[in-house]
């Protein structure tokens, strides 16, 4: 099936508490760290390329298009995208300004309606805005199913269908959906039995985690084609629907300990001096 | 733009995964595969697993034929992790003697197994205990015995000669200087590896053979080139050396500008200090002078042209700034560069392994700068 993969870069998850705010507090700055494709995303890029591969004399099952927004630099991480595997990168040029969970939902349509993929397959969210919201977002304006925070996705009907088991609080919720449809996937997917294509062997054994681009893919994905579009170029209303106001920075922690004798002298300082609840 | 330009982006793919992989095995399995003195064995199957080892070898020997500049970033990054590439290095570069004087035999029996890391090939075996680095007089020796060759050697200072299925053997034939490729799967029996305890894990054996029978199929190239075959690959190789160098030294140089700039001592910041601040600042712009000139090094290398002058410099250089970065390193940290924990320790001591550039500013004397010849 041809499937589309969004993927954004986010800094360096691993040194989130380097992020800081500038003097006026008007925009957080990452100086000085490395960019990063949102694992939740890379997770996804793994998924869809085990839902393609290994169809009989080791061809693929359709094509598997990555695709992202952003300033131009954001084609190094399309291209470990390509590198692992993926067939197609897309890059629609916008500035990080630009962009807000209604922007690119309303792009990712666009995108959708040029390519037409049976599926589009992303994060549950990233770790930078951590909105969790674009998947669901798209997936009612285009009119489709939805099934999110996907931890086991397997074909059916000639690849027709799809079952996703979905973890969520109370055990594992199995739904059933057509394609067209956008799934966002969560960290389990990419266990060794996260995805059943019904080509794969079922003793193949696939490892815990997204795959490293190997050598050979970097090479190939030097050939890869990235077509180049414009965020003005879409067709669609690129006003932002949220503006961040003011960031600040959390209050350092002071490692004070405070006892208390009852809960509602917890709950009571929660309230009126931690301001948490 | 020359080819080494346009591939940026994918060598920029290429530090972000040799990055992740040495990363998510961790600053400690490198310091205990140092103190245990064990093989990586780890790294080298996720090595292999990522196809770094058919850097070298062409696609149809199953390789990747990515070239000599992702060899170079895969050694320079893994050592700017903090990791160690000497095991990773010899398995890429090593195999590079057959690809170049290996029989037809030998490449389809061994390069495929090479490239993905289920054949090591990690020794060469060339210096000896009487003339050290100069290969032209060896006590070695292979004299003709009916239709094979029988050998007697004894060599000094050859790396993983215990962990390595192939080995590449220079001995004396009446030919002159003749290489052969001993398989330890065939041979092992006749190979007495013994380990030379060093200041530094590069798993140093002293080598004795003693009447082994071989065939003309362990020939490797012509009888009497050995030197040249060998030889062939040394461009290479100073690069690669010269490599590592630059990525222990920003291993080393990112490690000290942290400390300058978080620890404070009498009050102030430490990295407020001149005399923190300008050996790094030194040692950083040598770092930088060297770097390019190891990419212009690689730029001829790709472009096939002869890079024996630029290779020397780069390594020279390199490894002039790698010590100058441990010099700066040990300033910045005081005792704690001495403490394994940091990770300091391990580096200064790698960092040792390449500081004899002794032949190579002969060969830049002589070759670059036509100066007689020295010896």
């Amino acid at each position: 099936m041809k499937i589309l993969v969004p993927v954004k870069r986010v800094c360096d998850p691993d040194n989130a508490n380097k992020v800081k705010v500038s003097a006026d507090g008007a925009t957080v700055t990452s100086d000085g760290l490395e960019w990063k494709p949102n694992p939740f995303d890379e997770y996804a890029v793994e998924a869809a390329l085990r839902l393609n591969e290994n169809a009989p004399k080791n061809e693929k099952l359709g094509e598997t298009l990555v695709c992202s927004l952003g300033p131009a630099e954001v084609a190094q991480t399309l291209r470990q995208a390509l590198a692992m595997g993926a067939d197609r990168g897309i890059l629609i040029d916008a500035t990080d300004g630009q962009l807000d969970t209604t922007v690119v939902a309303r792009a990712l349509k666009a995108l959708v309606d040029k390519e037409k993929p049976d599926l589009v397959l992303m994060g549950k969210q990233t770790v930078d805005g951590d909105s969790n919201a674009v998947g669901q977002t798209l997936a009612e304006m285009l009119g489709w199913p939805m099934a999110t925070f996907a931890m086991t996705v397997s074909t059916n009907d000639g690849g027709k269908t799809l079952t996703v088991g979905r973890e969520v609080d109370t055990g594992v919720l199995t739904l059933k959906v057509t394609l067209p449809a956008v799934v966002t996937v969560d960290l389990r997917i990419v266990a060794p039995a996260g995805i059943k294509n019904g080509a794969t062997p079922a003793d193949h054994k696939y490892n815990e985690g997204a795959r490293y681009a190997s050598l050979k893919g970097i090479m190939q994905a030097k050939k890869k084609a990235i077509d180049q579009l414009k965020l003005s170029e879409l067709g669609i209303d690129t006003a932002t629907s949220s503006a961040y106001p003011k960031f600040e920075l959390p209050p350092a922690r002071t490692g004070n300990c405070v006892f208390v004798e009852t809960v509602d002298d917890l709950l009571g300082k929660l309230r009126t001096q931690a301001k948490a609840i | 733009m020359s080819g080494v330009e346009s591939d940026a982006q994918a060598w920029d793919t290429l530090r972000l995964s040799v990055r992740s992989l040495a990363q998510e095995l961790g600053l400690d399995y490198f310091r205990r595969v140092d103190q245990e003195r064990t093989f990586p064995e780890q790294l080298f199957e996720q090595a292999a697993q990522a196809g770094w080892f058919g850097t070298l070898i062409a696609e149809s020997y199953g390789g990747s034929a990515a070239g000599p500049a992702a060899a170079s970033v895969i050694v320079e990054e893994l050592n700017a992790t903090g990791g160690d590439a000497t095991a990773v290095n010899a398995q890429l570069a090593i195999c590079g003697v057959l690809v170049r004087a290996g029989s037809e035999a030998q490449k389809q029996r061994y390069l495929p197994g090479i490239a993905r890391g289920e054949v090591r090939c990690l020794s060469v075996a060339a210096t000896e205990p009487e003339s050290g680095a100069d290969m032209t007089h060896l006590d070695s020796r292979a004299r003709r015995d009916g239709d094979g060759w029988v050998i007697d050697a004894q060599k000094v200072f050859i790396s993983m000669a215990q962990h390595t299925r192939l080995l590449l053997l220079l001995v004396r034939t009446e030919a002159g200087p003749t290489l052969f490729l001993l398989d330890r799967g065939l041979h092992g029996e006749s190979l007495d590896a013994r380990p030379i305890d060093m200041l530094v894990h590069r798993m140093t054996t002293m080598l004795f053979i003693e009447g082994l029978r071989v065939g003309d199929d362990a020939l490797v190239g012509e009888p009497g080139r050995g030197i040249e075959h060998l030889m062939g690959g040394f461009a290479l190789r100073r690069v690669l050396a010269a490599s590592e160098c630059i990525g222990s030294a920003r291993f080393l140089l990112d490690k000290s500008l942290a400390h300058a700039k978080e620890r404070k001592s009498f009050g102030r910041f430490i990295g407020q200090n001149q005399g923190v601040q300008y050996p790094l600042a030194q040692a950083y712009a040598h770092l930088e002078a060297a770097d390019l000139v190891r990419w212009d090094a690689l730029r001829l290398l790709e472009a096939g042209r002869d890079a024996g002058g630029r290779s020397a410099l780069a390594k020279i250089l390199a490894s002039d700034a790698l010590a100058e970065t441990c010099r700066a390193a040990m300033t910045t940290f005081g005792g704690w560069a001495l403490a394994d924990e940091l990770h300091i320790e391990r580096k200064l001591r790698e960092s040792t392994v390449f500081g004899f550039n002794n032949l190579l500013l002969s060969h830049v004397a002589q070759h670059v700068l036509g100066l007689p010849k020295a010896f």
